[in-house]
Order: structure tokens, then sequence, then C-alpha cells
């Protein structure tokens, strides 16, 4: 009942935010953060149990109690330092519906479901980009890749019932890699990254990978036909991401690139998840590399609300006058990139063992991604902190919601860093549960 | 409550290692939540833990030389496990570390205090020091670690603090650009020593140092070859020692990294980022010792960097900048010495070569007052005339001259063949990507408008 609830939750308060205007609607959303993040913690820590829908075959295993309890602080924290500005119903719709979204992947025991959401999730931000931009033209684009994806993912479920093995077909794969946003089918990303508040394009490509991780779970890899195809378009996303993440001259477009250069690296460790060490090290880079996006993410929204669109062109020069936020920036953007002593560090550590395991040579592409990224980001950071001071207008001082979203998510990052144990325990779990 | 003695050195080994960690700590938090403190208390702070870090050392010194003891055990914490696999953090204890632990603490310390006053008043006073505890904290990490895994994030730390401390004085756009051009090097050189850590754990099980060192010890034990086992780890390790050690074939960033204030050049360049590379070989000098191909590639890139940085050196007018090639000279001998099996003279040679060279960088801001008083008690200079002055024609010299004074053309030859054609492919492909997104959503909006009821409006309007 609890997944159904968790399930049905963000659909009610979808509904209410038509009924209610103004301040209300985000008072109803920091409500709903809140009650969905603490009913997933009372079962994380026991004092709710999951007796399963008698309806749906919905049940919350305790990888995805895990994997919710993370999702959901990161939707609360992104919920909190949300601005009114922010706050529109394209966007707000855009968080519940996704959410109830991912909830219902994590809980589906039963591969159709699955693959209902699985859909479902595809036309979310298309439906979003449409309410907010009413431009046909624009959202043309995500509402073919999310026909597209339905339908090879409609062709590979069918072919996978026929068999009876549950076994991951090329279209299913097809749609994974079209979902994951891997090279050359990462065109839907930029829109995404670049027209919406960076908050919602995180909480998005958090809930993308969840999708694409329960995948092998569902069902049994075919690795001797289809590992190689998506190892190679993985590499390729890793490199291209990072290399081109590295002379853009805008900083959202940046960040598109080093997601898709994420995605890469997290491609290439479901390509080889036939590896229990892979399949746990890409659970462990995936999580933390989403809180830290997330933070870094959301340090990006703040330094835009306050002064515009930032680009290379020029340097800006605000450690001068915000450096409590520059030291925020260069710590989100190298946890980001798996600056050790950081939670990333160590689940890209046990990932990249788990590719080399595989294949000695696939890491290389991944090592030389990750380089680069570190370098895109001291290059960001040097442009936007470093150099005379060009900006003098604009409110500086971070608020209070902003300041406590900043502290939990550092908090995290360093704390797992140091002591990994509690993220461990997950990628113990997924061992159980596929090995 | 009893401390054991076995105990007692645990903690004191500990707190040798993690004190400059907790100025660093204490210092960051207050920045990040407070505004600004007073010098005293940022340099009390920095002092605190370096006076800990010294005492601590002193204190297990002592333990040890009463004998009550005997030898150092390894220090080994628990970490993390992963299925049946159990990751720990573990320090060495020997003398060679115990002995570096402590040159680094007195040079640190010595650096802290020498800073109190050159950066008084100094925008900024409280990031070098942070930057500096955590250089510090990241050196002691490289020194004392026993495994590959540790010893990444303590290289990774000197790196960082490197990079912002070269562009300490950020306003200006020189430094940036040289702090920029040393991380490029740091984040090369990275994913040789984080291929050296996968090909530990895969080739040898663990990336325990000490392990690592007993199968090279044991050939035996190793799986495949011990020469090229040898000869492909240490190749890597050596690749990311080049490029924190500034020496060939890497970019020499080190001359140009002396843009940061003169403290942080002369524990960074005199001391701690230039001779972590050569630690870190002298460390795994087994491995080195496998593979005859190996020692001659270190002889070899040794010897031309030496002779590349001695003869650039003497090209150079400004003081810290030759002072800058001079230490590349030494530090490329030191991997001359380990490419010869010469380990202990490496060692010696590490060790007096990161004081002298801290001192003279220290000195280096005095060096005009230096030769006035040098004139005032009439010392004659040198006389600068040279056996080759006589030898080689003055074509000869001034074509090497010229060869040395841009540096060989080594800048040219990176930007030329490595930045300008990365760039190029790169700005091609995201123009290409720009293209066909926006070619894409034309013909799909095209499409669109066909079928949207608006279209016949619009139409039958016209």
């Amino acid at each position: 009942m609890i997944a159904l609830l968790l399930v049905l939750i963000p659909i009610i308060m979808a509904l209410a935010l038509l009924v209610f205007k103004g301040n209300t609607q985000l008072r109803v959303m920091y409500s709903y953060a809140l009650l969905h993040h603490l009913l997933v913690l009372a079962v994380y820590l026991g004092w709710l149990s999951d007796t399963g829908s008698p309806y749906l075959g919905l049940h919350i295993s305790k990888l995805g109690t895990s994997f919710l309890l993370g999702y959901t602080g990161l939707q609360l924290v992104s919920i909190l330092s949300l601005s009114k500005r922010e706050a529109t119903i394209p966007t707000l719709l855009g968080i519940l519906l996704l959410s109830s979204c991912t909830v219902l992947t994590i809980t589906a025991a039963w591969p159709p479901l699955f693959i209902a959401a699985f859909i479902a999730a595809l036309f979310v931000p298309y439906l979003c980009s449409y309410l907010q931009e009413r431009d046909w033209r624009g959202t043309s684009v995500l509402l073919l890749l999310g026909i597209l994806t339905s339908l090879l993912v409609l062709v590979g479920s069918y072919g996978a019932f026929e068999n009876g093995s549950y076994t991951l077909n090329f279209w299913l794969v097809a749609a994974g890699v079209i979902r994951l946003g891997l090279v050359p089918f990462h065109l839907w990303v930029r829109r995404i990254v670049l027209r919406f508040p960076l908050q919602w394009s995180i909480l998005f490509f958090l809930s993308y990978p969840s999708v694409a991780l329960f995948m092998p779970l569902h069902y049994e890899m075919a690795a001797g036909s289809l590992s190689p195809i998506l190892m190679h378009l993985a590499w390729i996303s890793a490199l291209y991401g990072a290399a081109l993440a590295c002379i853009q001259r805008d900083l959202r477009s940046s960040l598109y690139y080093l997601l898709v250069s994420l995605f890469g690296s997290i491609g290439l460790g479901f390509a080889v998840s036939s590896s229990p060490t892979a399949l746990s090290g890409v659970l462990l880079f995936w999580m933390s590399a989403g809180l830290s996006f997330a933070g870094f993410g959301l340090v990006i929204e703040l330094l835009e609300s306050r002064f515009g669109e930032i680009s290379a062109y020029s340097q800006h020069g605000l450690m001068a006058r915000i450096p409590k936020l520059g030291t925020l920036f260069l710590l989100f953007g190298l946890a980001s990139v798996g600056f050790p002593g950081m939670c990333v560090f160590i689940g890209e550590e046990v990932m990249l063992s788990g590719i080399y395991e595989h294949s000695g040579w696939a890491v290389i592409p991944i090592l030389l991604a990750l380089s680069l990224n570190g370098i895109t980001v001291l290059r960001w950071f040097f442009s936007i902190f470093y150099g005379p001071c060009t900006i003098h207008a604009g409110e500086i001082e971070m608020l209070g919601r902003e300041r406590f979203a900043f502290l939990v998510l550092l908090a995290i990052i360093i704390g797992t860093g140091i002591y990994p144990e509690p993220l461990f325990e997950l990628g113990n779990v997924i061992s159980l549960v596929k090995f | 409550m009893k401390i054991s003695p076995e105990s007692m050195k645990s903690i004191l080994l500990l707190m040798t290692i993690a004190a400059p960690l907790f100025g660093f700590v204490i210092l960051t938090l207050r920045a990040l939540l407070f505004d600004s403190a007073p010098e005293r208390l940022i340099a009390g702070v920095a002092r605190s833990s370096f006076l800990i870090s010294i005492f601590s050392l002193l204190g297990l010194v002592l333990i040890l030389s009463w004998g009550a003891v005997g030898h150092i055990p390894e220090l080994t914490l628990p970490w993390f496990k992963l299925g049946t696999k159990s990751y720990e953090i573990s320090f060495a204890s020997d003398s060679f570390t115990l002995s570096f632990l402590a040159l680094v603490a007195i040079l640190a310390g010595l650096s802290s205090v020498f800073s109190e006053t050159y950066l008084h008043q100094e925008r900024g006073y409280e990031r070098f020091y942070i930057l500096l505890l955590l250089a510090t904290f990241g050196m002691n990490l490289v020194i004392a670690a026993n495994s590959l895994s540790l010893m990444v994030i303590g290289w990774e730390f000197l790196g960082i603090s490197s990079t912002l401390l070269i562009a300490f004085f950020y306003t200006r756009s020189g430094p940036l650009v040289n702090a920029y051009r040393a991380f490029i090097a740091y984040r090369v050189a990275d994913v040789g020593f984080l291929m050296a850590l996968l090909y530990a754990h895969h080739s040898f099980g663990d990336a325990n140092i000490i392990m690592i060192i007993k199968k090279f010890a044991d050939p035996s034990s190793l799986h495949g070859d011990p020469a090229t086992t040898a000869l492909i780890f240490g190749s890597l390790l050596f690749f990311a020692a080049a490029g924190k050690s500034s020496i060939l074939p890497f970019f020499p960033w080190l001359p140009r990294a002396m843009e940061g204030p003169t403290p942080s050049s002369a524990l960074f360049y005199g001391a701690f980022a230039t001779h972590a590379g050569a630690f870190l070989l002298l460390r795994l000098s087994p491995v080195i010792a496998g593979s005859t191909w190996l020692s001659v590639i270190l002889v070899g890139f040794g010897l031309f960097s030496a002779l590349f940085s001695t003869f650039v050196g003497r090209t150079r007018t400004d003081i810290k900048t030759a002072l800058a090639y001079a230490s590349l000279t030494q530090v490329s001998l030191i991997y001359v010495e380990i490419g010869l099996g010469m380990y202990t003279l490496a060692a010696v040679h590490i060790a007096g070569h990161m004081s002298l060279r801290t001192y003279q960088f220290m000195r280096a801001p005095s060096a005009l007052h230096d030769m006035h008083v040098r004139e005032v008690l009439g010392v004659e200079a040198r006389d600068h005339s040279h056996f080759f002055d006589r030898v080689l024609s003055k074509e000869f010299q001034t074509w090497l001259y010229r060869l040395a004074f841009e540096e060989g053309g080594i800048a040219t030859f990176y930007d030329r063949w490595i930045v300008r054609p990365f760039r190029n492919l790169s700005g091609r492909l995201s123009q290409i990507e720009q293209g066909s997104e926006r070619s894409l959503e034309r013909s799909l909006a095209r499409g669109v408008h066909h079928l949207s009821p608006k279209h016949d409006v619009q139409r039958e309007g016209l």
C-alpha cells in the first residue's frame, strides 16, 4: 500500500496545483516534498512496512527504498531551493509527474507495468516543454523521441515476453540508449538543460538512469550480442561530452555536455553489468554524481538568478563579492567530476574497477573524459569567480533556504566520501538482487 | 583508561598525518559560515596544526627510541566493504616514511611562520592558509599512504591546492593562465595514476603498496611475465610522476607556476609538488628494478630533462624562474638516480634538495638586498666566462641560446599539435551538432505545420 501511496501522492498534488494559485502552489509543493520524503524515510527506518499492493503488484524492495530515499531527498532540496520566479506550473507539474513515474518504475515488480511507467516518463519532458513554451517547433524533437522510444520499448517488450525469458533485446537496449541520452541520441538533453530551471533538469536526469538501472534487474542482459554496441556508444558519449564541454562559451551548454559525458560513463557501467562490481559501482557512481550535480546545478541556478546568463567571453571576478558561493561552486563542481575525498570518487573507483575487469581499454576514454571534465570545471571557476570584478549590480546574499540546501548536500557528499558505508550497503544489495 | 604503547603509536602517527586536515576543516568551515577573521586567529590555527604534527612525530620517535615496542606496525583502519572485498585506510610507518613526514611538517611549519609577516594584510590571507594546510595533508598522504587509492587522494589534494595557489593573485590574467596550464598537466598525469591504480587492483588483487612491493620482490607470485608487468605498471606510475614533477615529456609548467606568493612557490615547487613524483617512484622502487626498459626510460627522460632545464634556466633573468629551472634540473637528476637503482642517494637527494630549495625560494625576494650588501662589503662578482665560451663558435652559441630561450619550441609544439587540433575538432563537432539540431527542428516543425489546422487558416488568410 505504501508503494501505491507514493505513486498516488504526486498525482493528487498535481491536481491540487491546478486548483490553487500563487504562493499556495509553492506551499503545496513544500508539503508534498516533505511528506514524500518522510514516508520513504519511515519505510527505510522500518517504522512502516510495505506489504505490497494487491492490485498492481507494487512493492518497495530494500534496494528500491534506498534508491527512493536518495531521490526524494534530492527532490526535497530542489523544491526548497525553487524561487517564486521559477515555480511555474509546467515546472511543478513536471516534478510531480516525473516523481510518480520514477516511483512506479522502481516499485513495479511486473515488467509490463515497468514498461508503462518507462513510456509515461518519456512524455513528461514533452508535456512540460509544451506547456512552458507553447511551441510546436521546439518541442517536436521531444515528442518525436518520446514516440520513437515508446515504439522501441513496445516492440522490444513484445519480443521479450514472447520468449518468456525477459531477455534484453536490441529494441529495449536502443530505448535505454535514447533514454540515457547517449550520442547520437542526446539532442533532447540539450533542450531540457537550456530551457528549464536547473533543479528540475537535474531531478529529471536523476530519474532516467534509475530506469535504465532497473532494466538489467528486470531483464537478463544478453551480454554477448548487445554489450559491445552499448559499450562503444557509451565511451564515445563520455569522451564527446567531455571534449565539447571544454570549449563551450556559455555555462548551461557546458553543463549539458558534462551531463552527456556523465551518462556515457554510466552507460559504460551498464554495458558491462554482467560484472557485479561494475553494476554496484555504477549505482554508487550514479547516486553520488547525482547528488553532486544537484549541488552544482543549484549553485549555477543561484548565479543565474542573481546575474543572468553567464558566458566565458569575459571574466566576472565574483570571488571578491561572493567568496562563499565561489567555494561552493568549486566544491560541487569538483565533486561532480570525481574529485577524491567526496563520494563520487569512491563510486568512480568501484565502477572503473568493474569495467576494467571486463575490458582494460574501455576505462581509458572514461578516465580521459573525467580528466577533461575537471579541466572544464576549473575553467568555469576561473572565468566566473576570478579576474577583475565586472559585475557590480544584483542581490548577492544567499537566502536561508539556499544555505540550508547547500549545507545538507555538502554534508552528504563529504560525509559519504569519508564514510561511504551507507552507500555501499546499496551496492551490496544490488549484488544480492542481481547475482 | 590505560592506553597501550601500540595504540599510543597508532594515535600519534594518525595525529601527525591528520593534524593539517583538522586545521583545514576548521578554517574552511569558519570561512563558509562566518565573515572575516583576525589574522592572528588564522595563523594560530595553522601554527597549532603544524605544532601538533611535529610534536606527535617527536612523541612517536621517543617511544620508538625507548625500544618498548620494537618496530612500528602498519596502521590500518576499515573503510568500506563491497561484497567480499574490504577497502582499508592503511598507513605505512617505516623509518623512511617517518623521516619524510618530519621533513614535511618542519618545512610547512616554517613556511607558515614565514607567511605570517610576508602575507600580512594581504587579501586572501585565510585562503592561503587553507590551501597550505590542504597541501600539507595531501603530501602527508602521499608519503604515508600504504595503498594507491589513498595516495591518489593526497595526490589530487596536492594538485588542486597547488593550482589555486598559482592563481592566488586572481585579478591578474597571468596567474590564471599559468594555473590553468599546470592543472591541465596535473589532470593528464592523473590519468596515468588512476590507470596504475586500476591495473594494480586487477593484476595484484589489491592496491596495497607493501603487498605490491612483496610481489615484485618475489616475481614468481606475479601473474604473467614479471618484466612486462613491471614495465606497464611502472610506465603508468612514471607518467603520473612526470606530470607532477613537470619533467619531459610533459610541458614544463613549473617555471610558469611562480606567479603565486613566494612562500607557496617555496613549499610547492621547492619541496612538495616537484618531489611527490620522485617520492612515488622511490616508494615503489622494486617495480622500477623489475624492468630494464623502465630504468632506461627513466634515465633517458631524466637526463634529457636535466639538460633541457639547465640550458633554459641559464637564459632566464628573473630569480624565481631561474630557481625553478634549477629545481627541475635537480629533480630530473633524482629520476636518473632512481632509474640507475641508487635509491639511498635519491632519498638523500630529495631530502637535501627540498630543504635547500625551500630556503632559496624564500630568500628570493631579498636577492636585490643581498646584492647591495655584497657591493657594500666589496665582494667581487664571479667571473662568468666559461670553458664552452672558448670552445664553441659564436654562431652555435647564439643558436643554442635562442633554442634555450624559446624552451626548445616545446610550448609551440604542444600548442600546434595537441591543443589547437583538439579545440578545432571540438569546435567543429559542436557546430555540426547545433546545425543538425536546427535542421531537425526545422524539418519537424515543417511537418507539424502542415498537419496543424492553423496552417490552413493562415494559407486561407493569405
